[in-house]
């Protein structure tokens, strides 16, 4: 599990240090087009929806992991059950690293005197369970996983899934940000049916920790039988 | 360094319902140069990837020094499968950079040689930084073969290690691999399609052929058991007549046998008024294998 | 495999017969030592084992001995044990083709002696 962790860390440096690239040019851009002033622009909507981005960004690592970092590894005479730990051990490396970004994301606004601190939602994290932010990156990781590990056994079943979880991630960002921004989910929470919407969060929660499960039981079988070309 | 033994028994596997592998035995002794050669489909990858546990078997069993190599961590840290490398993985190019393999390798590998490797790198003029899709054909071998010489494992496969470089750089490979064998005496087993330049190089060559083993014995040994017997046809076909005739070429008249047989026996067609010429290992894995495609 | 090597007959043979050669030709004097089986191998890019495979043929014939931990050596009377060798072989190799081939072209006993005896006279001295 060494070897693995330390052939996969190879990769995930750059791949930090891309997301935090990322989060560099948004951040200096949004200073430079003046968003803490009250500007709307493209740099602010980066800026709130950077949480959700990183699980973006992250969905392609996690592809990644499944499938060249999976086929190089086992090429070299890694041990199926040593890369699949090794690979639980930089999901954690990737969720944590993302965590961190997200919270220092989440803390610049308020500590740097932004306005309109209302309006900033979800990237400050204020409605977020602790511990609930990693947890959705490991998910997306071991989604992006499933979706590799899917492409290397049918191009065309993996392209219609890769494709279907971009677009599904795209219209939740823009749900997200729909809702943020009108208060939709204050108007359901505290209207008729509030009780039912209340307990959405927590359907939600149990379905994505069974989603989780199961994705991680299939990577395992996967990788267990995996055939390197 | 002690080796194990990797043997294969009653090797099986099928791909979509076609059996790719037919109940397969092989042992690989230590210390010696093997060449596997086979036609394209006859399972020499296939074999590869199975013997090295990185391919499924779908019957028999692969074992390295007894135990079974699946998941077998001494046997994956022993043995080095070096594969032809491609520009394009999975989807897209392959991004990696040359340095990456080496460091993976440095990383696998628990004898790898980095000193070793570096000097093959300004041998054959790679640089580090350069990405697999920029790399030509010629150079994407060089790259796998640095990578095998250098692992330094107790067991090193390369398959197709000289597909894509000139006859000059061939011959190079062929040096550069006795060099390192005289020094280490380490296990090599090279698959190849160009028979007749290796042939001197492999101390036993093993045939593969749909998916079963042909022979597997020591080159010259297997070489020695064959002839071409030419000249009037009533002559040879007399001379052939205890002979095992692998192929019969006519010309009028003229009719040339190639031929199987001990000692002995070719002594007797030497009696006869015919020509009796040797077979290289490349007519004899034509003879034996073409099954009528070459003439 | 080098230039000088063929397909024509197997490699260890071949590597046997240019020591042979050499032994004769004075190349390597007796006591003197002849090439290792690496340098062999290196020397015409073939496998160690079929190098040693010639030298140890021509040890089993007494013609070359090992000094252990040094290398191969000439043997004491090597020259001439060769000479014995190859007179043994002669027969069967040279002579035997020659009547076979001589039939072939239909040429008498008297004929094949008479063109023997030429390429005596023309030849070298005996």
């Amino acid at each position: 599990m060494v070897k693995s962790t330390r052939f996969l860390s190879q990769f995930v440096w750059p791949n930090l240090a891309a997301v935090l690239a990322f989060a560099v040019i948004v951040v200096a851009g949004c200073y430079i087009t003046g968003v803490p002033q009250g500007t709307h622009n493209l740099f602010r909507s980066y800026y709130s929806a950077f949480p959700i981005m990183e699980l973006f960004i992250l969905y392609f690592y996690g592809f990644a992991l499944c499938t060249n970092n999976l086929n190089l590894a086992l090429s070299f005479g890694a041990r199926r059950r040593d890369f699949f730990w090794g690979m639980q051990g930089t999901m954690l490396l990737y969720a944590g690293a993302c965590w961190l970004l997200q919270a220092l994301m989440s803390v610049l606004p308020q500590q740097g005197g932004w306005t309109e601190l209302s309006r900033w939602g979800w990237v400050l994290g204020e409605d977020l369970p602790v511990g609930m932010y990693p947890f959705l990156c490991v998910l997306v990781l071991v989604l992006g996983g499933l979706s590799g590990l899917v492409m290397a056994r049918s191009k065309v079943w993996g392209t219609v899934l890769s494709v279907a979880a971009v677009l599904l991630m795209i219209a939740l960002c823009a749900l997200l940000f729909i809702v943020a921004d009108i208060g939709l989910w204050e108007f359901l929470v505290n209207g008729e049916y509030g009780g039912l919407w209340g307990n959405l969060p927590y359907l939600l929660g149990g379905a994505a920790l069974l989603i989780f499960l199961v994705g991680e039981a299939v990577i395992w079988r996967t990788v267990k039988g995996y055939v390197v070309r | 360094m002690s080796t194990g033994i990797l043997k294969a028994q009653g090797l099986c596997k099928s791909y979509k319902n076609k059996q790719v592998l037919h109940n397969l035995d092989l042992t690989i002794e230590p210390g010696k140069i093997y060449g596997l050669i086979g036609r394209n489909g006859a399972g020499k990858t296939t074999l590869l990837g199975i013997l090295t546990a990185q391919n499924t078997k779908d019957g028999g069993q692969v074992t390295y020094n007894g135990q079974d190599v699946w998941e077998n961590q001494q046997a994956l840290n022993d043995i080095c499968f070096s594969r032809e490398m491609q520009s394009t993985m999975f989807y897209g190019r392959n991004n990696l950079k040359i340095k990456h393999y080496l460091k993976s390798a440095a990383i696998y590998y628990p004898n790898w040689d980095k000193d070793y490797a570096q000097r093959l790198l300004e041998e054959f003029k790679l640089e580090p930084q350069k990405k697999i899709y920029q790399l030509s054909k010629g150079q994407l071998s060089m790259v796998t073969i640095t990578i095998a010489l250098a692992s330094r494992s107790p067991i090193t496969i390369l398959d197709e290690p000289a597909a894509g470089l000139d006859v000059v750089m061939r011959e190079r490979f062929y040096q550069l691999l006795l060099e390192d064998f005289a020094q280490t005496n380490r296990t090599f087993l090279v698959s190849t399609h160009i028979i007749e330049e290796a042939a001197s190089v492999f101390e036993q060559v093993i045939i593969l052929d749909e998916g079963r083993i042909l022979e597997n014995c020591p080159t010259e040994e297997l070489v020695d058991q064959f002839r071409y017997i030419s000249g009037r046809e009533d002559e040879v076909d007399r001379v052939c007549a205890g002979l095992e005739i692998l192929s019969v070429h006519q010309m009028g008249r003229h009719k040339t046998v190639a031929v199987r047989g001990s000692g002995v026996k070719l002594e007797d067609a030497r009696k006869a008024d015919v020509d009796i010429a040797p077979m290289n290992l490349q007519n004899v894995f034509v003879a034996l294998c073409s099954h009528g495609d070459a003439q | 495999m080098h230039g000088t090597l063929n397909d024509q007959s197997l490699i260890y043979l071949q590597i046997a017969k240019m020591l042979e050669d050499d032994i004769l030709r004075g190349v390597y004097q007796e006591e003197e030592q002849v090439p290792s089986t690496n340098e062999l191998a290196r020397g015409y890019n073939i496998n160690p084992a079929t190098a040693a495979k010639g030298i140890n043929l021509l040890v089993a014939d007494g013609i070359l001995y090992k000094k252990r931990g040094i290398g191969m050596f000439v043997s004491q009377g090597a020259g001439e044990a060769v000479k014995q060798k190859r007179k043994a072989a002669f027969y069967d190799g040279y002579v035997k083709p020659l009547v076979k081939e001589g039939a072939s072209l239909n040429l008498s006993g008297e004929e094949l002696l008479a063109m023997v005896h030429r390429a005596i006279e023309e030849g070298e001295p005996l």
